[in-house]
């Protein structure tokens, strides 16, 4: 279930929220956590096992590794938790491509593949597995207490604010929240605004733009398709002018933002809504002077895992040479692309993270601060744009014939579409990915998402969520009505 | 202060949650009535929950479109988005239609045929569209040349869309890799096969460039004030190769409509806008036939797409044509004037082709790229395959299927045997004996007793007779000229030397005879009542004249007419009850076979023929007519003849019998 379907906005919200508001403090948890399960059992029936299992492991050797009082043993629980997150995500996620890697070098060297049943991959299993991470890491670093509940913990990993695209809440910043929260009727009313922002950003925006981007791109999972429908997004691509890719890949660059940060502050709302208050995701990347600002904007909750779970524990900065420190940057860039999926775009586009982070350390970074803040703004979203290429086209190949098509200079008449919407739309994206470049839309910015309202202030919210709420049920509906004029056949 | 501030939060807190409830008790609750959004769409069926179809995640899937068909304020939130679509950005959710300048709209499909993009659509290559179209074209020029053999003339046509018409208000479209036209293509192929066609589109533009207005309304999809036009020109066309006399259409001094039909701005509605868009008049010509007494009014079977209807919404086709039937995108056929409607799935196409004088095949572009041109297939294969030939070819295909798809269960196998019925109208030089340029020398054998079917159609007493026959014992009439003519062709009792018929049926058939020829003859004809009551004077003039009294089907109807008032008598009604009984058939049944069976036997039948009795049989026509459209006066006689058990005609006898005498007084 997604925060923008029917199902989720007409009946899992309202029935949800009702009966929890309804219902004494004490049990809401409880309830939460019921409802975290169904809502998880829904989109994805056949795993719900898995995770209530690993997340009842996790728990327990999570106990027993606090207790214990042997290092040994306490460092050889925490490896087994962290195994099992880790490992049920690498098999999940990383399986089929391992698999069909291995059998491609077996064919180079003329072997018979190796038998392998592919498999699906579990909703939302990148975002629960770190978190899980963070609980077994953050326990075992005594930086809190474990859970005395197992429910508790469940609903930690579960919550499904945050289950199925995060933001990752790490387990010492909502630690306390879970036992112990306030949901006052401003952060019930805060976290709707926020919710509808986010339903807004994922309904009027990134699925207006998204929808042409197919258009050019073909869908975003190329798994899906046929060898055929390949060849002839494979022929698209290869003919396709300078001006639609530029468009093309301009738009995926708003659409992937818009889908993500709309995602995660629907997130950040329904947690506010019951009290939660859950760490910021996204704040305004496409800003960024530098590509190392832009990793610090981007995901932020992402970022700030990799920091702390992979990076410092690879050495960090405080590493003997300059080549190790500069290695560790980019191996954890490699993995950050790899955990985005698996392919061997995603790679790419990790490494060149990698490198372009490493350029900034040594060069770029002073580059761009001679260049000044405005002109270093669009250079950096140029990096960006030209990087996303390797994230949306899921072949390689594919992705540099793009970027050979976009420096072809090929300005013929191009093929994208006509459609004024998708325009306005793609300028309202760029009005407010630049929006706080200002120091008035920063201000501004933070007064609609941080300050607190004063009653004419809520008043005034109040109507423009409820109407932009009505207005994107009505696009999440119409955008999929196309009746006949005759039933002909 | 604060608290002040909280009631105003905990207010607002209550109207969310309210509004966020909002759909779901609309949903259950229906509190508001909202019009529903035109177009057709498959609905989703409420899903059923298993195990097996959740695990499966059909179960989720299948909800969420249910959900999406089905939620509460569905039909206003869409119509609102779809407005402020419209109105900012002059687009639509809707594929189905493109959005043009200056407020034109178009069918999307119509579009990108004028752009040459349909191919792409379509997901065929250039040289996989040409190769179908050239078969086709050889398949419709061996069904020319086939039906020419029995006197039936074959006319083609692609529509005139819009586009093609109007492209100067189409909106600029992506040029797709494919650019080719079928439309011009095709007729290129029918023009070299001698397969006559009509290209209507350069008359159109002809026509257009000196008309003041448009042709086709702005906001729809299908000709308007072009509809004469089209009538005339396909009119004169089947003049030329029908080598005789049609009525010819006039057109007066257009004038404007304020209030537009629905159906003309079908497009508008497609849009499912929240309030209507501004209307520029749209006019339409008066129409008036042209005739004299050498005009021939033919029978016509028209194969094609929903601008028929358009045609003859402004055209009355009544009086163009002596019969004429409707077989509407290979789905649904309508006959007897579009009054009787079944699907298509079972028509004998071979019995349609040979009933009628024309056939006339049209459709639109889009057509001509997927496999939607099923017709020639189909016709060329009922003109020269038996039943039993199609069937074994049929199976013989089928069962290749089933082998190449590997089926197991008896469904696998009734899919083959579906594909392989596909295949063939597709491809019907699957057949060996279709093969080749020439035309094929096989025949269906059915066709000897089709050809009877036409001579009983064209006999008019005969075909009222049977007509008579399916109206008064309820029974399909097609069936009734198919048992005819077998009954003919083998030597068999004839059904119309066993009809049963008053002077309420033929006179009917009269009256419908005579209001056709107003309608032919008058250059203006009145209101539908004012043209009845003519035709109702002109039948009482001809009585006058004694017209009629050597008819010997007028001498029947009199002489049923006065045995059934004989008959009608209480101790009789006893009898005939009995007699129902015992048959175990219904007692208006049982009173018509008595009443035959007197008239049979009756002798010097036209005593019971003088003006006197025609103008009172006449008379008796028009109140039964008018009771018979009075939905209340019909369930009154139907409540009298349930209740006091007595035969319909008895009982629309004495009504009529009480307002004759209640009139007088």
């Amino acid at each position: 279930m997604v925060f923008s379907s029917n199902v989720f906005l007409l009946y899992f919200m309202p029935v949800f929220f009702l009966v929890y508001f309804i219902l004494p403090k004490k049990v809401r948890n409880y309830f939460l956590l019921l409802a975290s399960l169904v809502f998880y059992a829904y989109g994805a029936p056949e795993f719900i096992i898995h995770l209530i299992v690993s997340v009842i492991a996790n728990f327990y050797l999570v106990r027993w590794m606090n207790k214990t009082e042997k290092p040994g043993l306490k460092k050889l629980l925490c490896g087994i938790s962290i195994a099992i997150s880790i490992g049920l995500l690498f098999y999940f996620k990383y399986g089929n491509f391992t698999m069909n890697n291995i059998n491609s070098v077996l064919g180079w060297f003329g072997g018979r593949p190796l038998q392998w049943t592919k498999i699906l991959l579990p909703i939302g299993i990148s975002f629960f597995s770190f978190q899980s991470v963070t609980y077994t890491l953050d326990t075992y670093r005594k930086v809190n207490e474990p859970m005395k509940r197992l429910s508790d913990y469940m609903l930690y990993i579960v919550m499904f604010p945050q289950l199925i695209a995060g933001p990752i809440v790490r387990y010492c910043d909502i630690a306390d929240q879970i036992r112990n929260r306030e949901s006052l009727y401003t952060d019930r009313l805060h976290g709707f605004y926020r919710f509808v922002i986010g339903l807004a950003k994922k309904v009027l925006i990134a699925d207006v733009i998204g929808f042409q981007v197919d258009q050019v791109l073909g869908p975003s999972n190329y798994d899906v398709l046929t060898s055929a429908q390949l060849a002839d997004i494979a022929n698209k691509i290869a003919t396709i002018d300078s001006t639609t890719a530029w468009i093309a890949i301009f738009a995926f660059t708003f659409q992937i933002y818009f889908d993500f940060a709309g995602y995660s502050d629907m997130a950040i709302g329904l947690g506010r809504m019951m009290g939660f208050k859950f760490p910021e995701n996204f704040d305004n990347p496409y800003v960024s002077t530098t590509i190392s600002e832009f990793w610090r904007r981007w995901h932020q909750t992402f970022s700030v895992f990799i920091k702390n779970y992979l990076y410092f524990p690879l050495g960090g900065s405080r590493v003997k040479t300059e080549a190790r420190k500069y290695f560790n940057l980019w191996f954890c860039f490699l993995v950050s692309g790899l955990w985005h999926g698996a392919a061997w775009n995603f790679v790419v586009y990790g490494a060149l993270q990698g490198i372009f982070i490493c350029a900034d350390k040594l060069f770029l970074k002073k580059f761009n601060e001679r260049l000044g803040r405005i002109p270093s703004v669009f250079f950096t979203f140029l990096i960006i744009v030209l990087t996303r290429c390797f994230f949306r086209i899921e072949r390689i190949d594919l992705s540099w014939l793009f970027i050979k098509r976009l420096f072809a200079f090929d300005f013929a008449p191009f093929h994208f579409s006509d459609n004024p919407h998708l325009y306005v739309t793609m300028l309202v994206a760029a009005f407010f990915s630049f929006f706080t470049l200002s120091k008035f839309g920063l201000k501004v910015q933070d007064k609609v998402y941080f300050t607190e309202y004063n009653k004419w202030q809520h008043i005034v919210a109040f109507i423009v969520s409820i109407s932009a709420f009505v207005f994107c049920l009505g696009a999440l509906n119409a955008s999929g009505f196309s009746p006949f004029i005759y039933f002909r056949f | 202060m604060k608290k002040k501030r909280n009631i105003i939060l905990v207010t607002l807190f209550c109207l969310t949650a309210f509004i966020i409830f909002a759909p779901l008790l609309q949903q259950h609750l229906k509190l508001f009535k909202f019009g529903v959004l035109t177009g057709y769409n498959q609905p989703t069926p409420k899903p059923k929950f298993s195990y097996d179809s959740y695990v499966s995640g059909k179960y989720q899937r299948q909800s969420e479109k249910y959900l999406k068909e089905n939620f509460g304020f569905r039909e206003p939130l869409i119509r609102m988005y779809n407005q402020w679509a419209y109105d900012w950005f002059k687009t639509t959710s809707n594929r189905e239609i493109s959005i043009g300048k200056d407020g034109w709209l178009y069918h999307t499909e119509s579009a990108l045929q004028y752009h040459g993009n349909m191919v792409s659509w379509f997901d065929m290559t250039n040289s996989e569209v040409r190769e179908n179209l050239v078969s086709k074209a050889r398949v419709l020029a061996k069904v020319n040349a086939i039906l020419k053999q029995y006197d039936v003339h074959l006319l083609t046509f692609t529509l005139p869309t819009k586009s093609f018409i109007y492209p100067e208000h189409l909106r600029w479209q992506p040029i797709g890799d494919t650019t080719f036209n079928a439309t011009p293509f095709f007729e290129q192929q029918l023009c070299s096969l001698g397969v006559p066609h009509i290209n209507m589109v350069p008359w159109f533009k002809q026509v257009q460039d000196t008309t003041p207005f448009d042709l086709y309304y702005s906001k729809g999809s299908h000709w308007a004030a072009g509809a004469p036009l089209a009538v005339d020109t396909m009119l004169r066309y089947m003049e030329q190769i029908g080598d005789q006399p049609l009525a010819h259409i006039q057109v007066g001094t257009p004038y404007s409509i304020d209030e537009i039909p629905s159906n003309d701005k079908d497009l508008e509605l497609l849009l499912n806008l929240a309030s209507p868009l501004k209307h520029e008049p749209i006019y339409e010509y008066p129409v008036s036939l042209v005739t004299d007494e050498h005009t021939q009014y033919p029978s016509v079977w028209f194969v094609g797409t929903s601008f028929y209807w358009y045609l003859t919404r402004r055209v009355n086709f009544d009086a163009l044509f002596r019969d004429r039937d409707f077989l509407f995108y290979y789905a649904t056929f309508y006959t007897n004037r579009e009054q009787n409607s079944f699907p298509a799935d079972n028509l004998d196409y071979l019995h349609e082709l040979l009933l009628h004088n024309y056939v006339v095949f049209f459709r639109d572009g889009p057509q001509l790229y997927n496999n939607g041109l099923l017709f020639p297939g189909k016709a060329l294969i009922s003109l020269c395959i038996s039943d039993e030939r199609l069937k074994e070819k049929t199976n013989a295909i089928a069962d290749s299927i089933c082998h190449a798809w590997q089926a197991k269960t008896h469904y696998d196998s009734l899919i083959c045997y579906n594909e392989a019925n596909i295949m063939l109208e597709r491809q019907p030089e699957l057949f060996e004996e279709l093969r080749g340029e020439g035309i094929p020398a096989c025949r269906n054998p059915r066709i000897g007793q089709i050809l009877v079917e036409r001579k009983i159609h064209a006999d008019r007493n005969w075909s009222f007779l049977i007509n008579a026959k399916a109206n008064n014992d309820s029974l399909n009439v097609r069936d009734l000229f198919r048992m005819e003519s077998y009954n003919a062709t083998n030597h068999q009792p004839l059904l119309r030397d066993n009809t049963y018929f008053t002077s309420y049926d033929y006179l009917d058939f009269l009256v419908e005879e005579a209001v056709l020829d107003i309608y032919r003859s008058q250059a203006v004809s009145g209101t539908k009542d004012e043209v009845f009551q003519q035709a109702l004077d002109t039948i009482k003039t001809r009585i006058q004249r004694h017209v009629y009294d050597d008819d010997t089907l007028m001498i029947t109807a009199c002489a049923m007419d006065a045995i059934i008032k004989d008959i009608s008598t209480e101790s009789n009604l006893s009898s005939i009850r009995e007699k129902a009984k015992n048959w175990h058939v219904s007692i208006d049944k049982a009173f018509r076979k008595d009443a035959l069976w007197c008239c049979q036997h009756a002798k010097d039948k036209k005593q019971f023929l003088n003006e006197e009795t025609l103008i009172k049989a006449l008379d008796a026509y028009n109140i039964e007519h008018r009771m018979r459209q009075t939905e209340e006066a019909m369930e009154s006689l139907m409540q009298q003849h349930n209740k006091l058990n007595m035969p319909l005609r008895m009982v629309i006898n004495r009504n009529i019998e009480w307002i004759q005498q209640n009139r007088v007084q």
